[in-house]
């Protein structure tokens, strides 16, 4: 039978709008000593794909990873060395909490939420990213929607 | 535009085959209408796939929209199974607008005439017309309701169905179906989802007050009570849908002999029937099931019951329990 239109084959997030943003955020992060290279950027855009269909969701336009990098690009523990290796980390978290917390916080309250956690935890030094920070992270969101 | 057309039955197939010899009828499904008939046009060429492009593209904006709508603007990505719920409500208004047509012709005519947004508003504003109607006809079957106390029909179309429509969310899940869970009309509502399947079910609903309302309150009354107690069951709960138990009466005093319209059966009634049924082929026991059918009644949604009664009966005869899905009265009264 004929293929048929499902959620799966509409391009729902473009990797070229994700590029441009990345592009023109270079800008903004020389002012942190930061920049993201072409082959960074492509870096990037993979483990985004890879982090949703890991997360099991889909992400609408530029998505996160822009936002991400320029919220994170004022934190004491990423360095031109690091950043793209952070933001790739980052970005995987991120759709894992959201995911585990069933959407019930914004992308704008996660991504406050994240950075306080890590300029908080690792006090300026650049430690190690992992699966124990996605249940922290989702304890630290139950506990706050349990208290509103 | 002309009237809804939802019943798989009633949408023709005029000059369908004259689109495309290699249309296949069978590939398009009325549960998912829109998305079966392009692919099914796209397939044998109907539709080049340009159009298919730009349907997919269409299709995506108006689900990228809906997405941001759904998340109030907080959240750029969703998980896969609410994009996927997200799609198919789309997908339900585009279904509904398409249906409207009286045939696949039209429809496909439809298709090529308008775009996706375009499709996608109109199905939307369908969608509110059928709520609206279908909150008026909730009025009319609780007005036309049938003057027995029945617990899940009771239940039903005092609260059920209420709640249903006033929880329906026409925007993001419209095609979400939540089926009556404890009263069944005695006709199907095919593999209709969403507010035609509420409309449908509330439209049976009115034909079965309708019917049973043409009967003495007091016999039906009567009759559920007896079948209730025969189950176990407390006085006012048969468990069972009232108009096909007034019909599997009606039918099976027929078909013992007593060439009359009462509901009243007696034990003897049971026994002559099985004893003609089992001399019956399948084809013969359908269609006296018919005869006794279209000599109770003329009404046309009892005529559509024709083969859900016979195959109760066909069931129950081969299974030696006829007496149990019919009410016996009370021999020595």
């Amino acid at each position: 039978m004929r293929s048929l239109i499902t959620v799966n084959t509409i391009p729902l997030s473009d990797p070229v709008l994700l590029k441009n943003a990345l592009v023109d955020l270079n800008g903004f992060l020389s002012e942190y000593g930061l920049s993201i290279t072409d082959k960074q950027i492509k870096r990037l855009s993979d483990a985004r794909v890879k982090a949703l269909r890991a997360s099991g969701r889909i992400e609408l336009g530029e998505g996160i990873v822009p936002v991400l990098a320029r919220e994170f690009s004022s934190c004491l523990f990423v360095n031109e060395n690091n950043f793209a290796d952070v933001i790739e980390k980052l970005t995987y978290i991120f759709f894992e909490v959201k995911t585990a917390v069933c959407d019930r916080i914004s992308d704008k309250d996660l991504v406050r939420l994240m950075k306080d956690f890590y300029e908080n935890r690792y006090f300026g030094f650049a430690g190690n990213f992992g699966e124990r920070d996605v249940d922290v992270l989702v304890k630290l969101i139950e506990l706050e929607l349990a208290g509103k | 535009m002309t009237d809804l057309v939802y019943y798989d039955d009633t949408i023709e197939d005029d000059g369908y085959a004259a689109l495309s010899q290699s249309m296949q009828y069978s590939n398009v499904l009325f549960g998912d209408y829109y998305r079966t008939l392009l692919g099914e046009a796209l397939r044998c060429g109907y539709f080049d796939k340009e159009f298919g492009d730009a349907s997919r593209r269409d299709l995506g904006n108006a689900l990228a929209s809906l997405i941001t709508e759904f998340t109030g603007g907080e959240s750029t990505s969703v998980l896969q199974d609410t994009a996927n719920e997200l799609f198919a409500s789309i997908l339900y208004n585009l279904d509904v607008r398409l249906m409207f047509e009286s045939s696949h012709s039209k429809a496909l005519a439809l298709i090529a005439e308008k775009d996706v947004p375009e499709l996608y508003y109109e199905g939307q504003k369908l969608v509110e017309r059928l709520v609206v109607e279908s909150v008026g006809l909730l009025v009319k079957a609780r007005s036309t309701r049938i003057a027995v106390s029945d617990k899940s029909y009771d239940a039903m179309l005092d609260g059920e169905i209420k709640s249903w429509i006033y929880r329906y969310d026409k925007r993001f899940f419209a095609h979400r179906t939540r089926r009556s869970s404890g009263y069944q009309t005695c006709l199907g509502c095919g593999r209709l989802r969403g507010i035609l399947y509420v409309k449908k079910y509330l439209e049976n609903l009115i034909a079965e007050n309708k019917y049973v309302n043409k009967f003495d309150p007091d016999a039906i009354g009567e009759l559920c009570f007896d079948y209730a107690l025969a189950r176990g069951n407390e006085y006012n709960n048969t468990g069972s849908n009232v108009f096909s138990l007034v019909l599997l009466n009606q039918t099976v005093r027929y078909i013992s002999g007593e060439e009359d319209r009462d509901v009243v059966l007696r034990s003897h009634n049971v026994r002559d029937a099985v004893r003609r049924l089992r001399k019956l082929q399948d084809g013969e026991m359908r269609s006296l099931v018919a005869d006794a059918l279209a000599f109770i009644t003329d009404d046309a949604y009892v005529s559509k019951c024709s083969n859900t009664i016979w195959r109760r009966i066909d069931e129950a005869v081969k299974n030696n329990r006829l007496k149990e899905i019919v009410s016996v009265g009370h021999d020595n009264i």
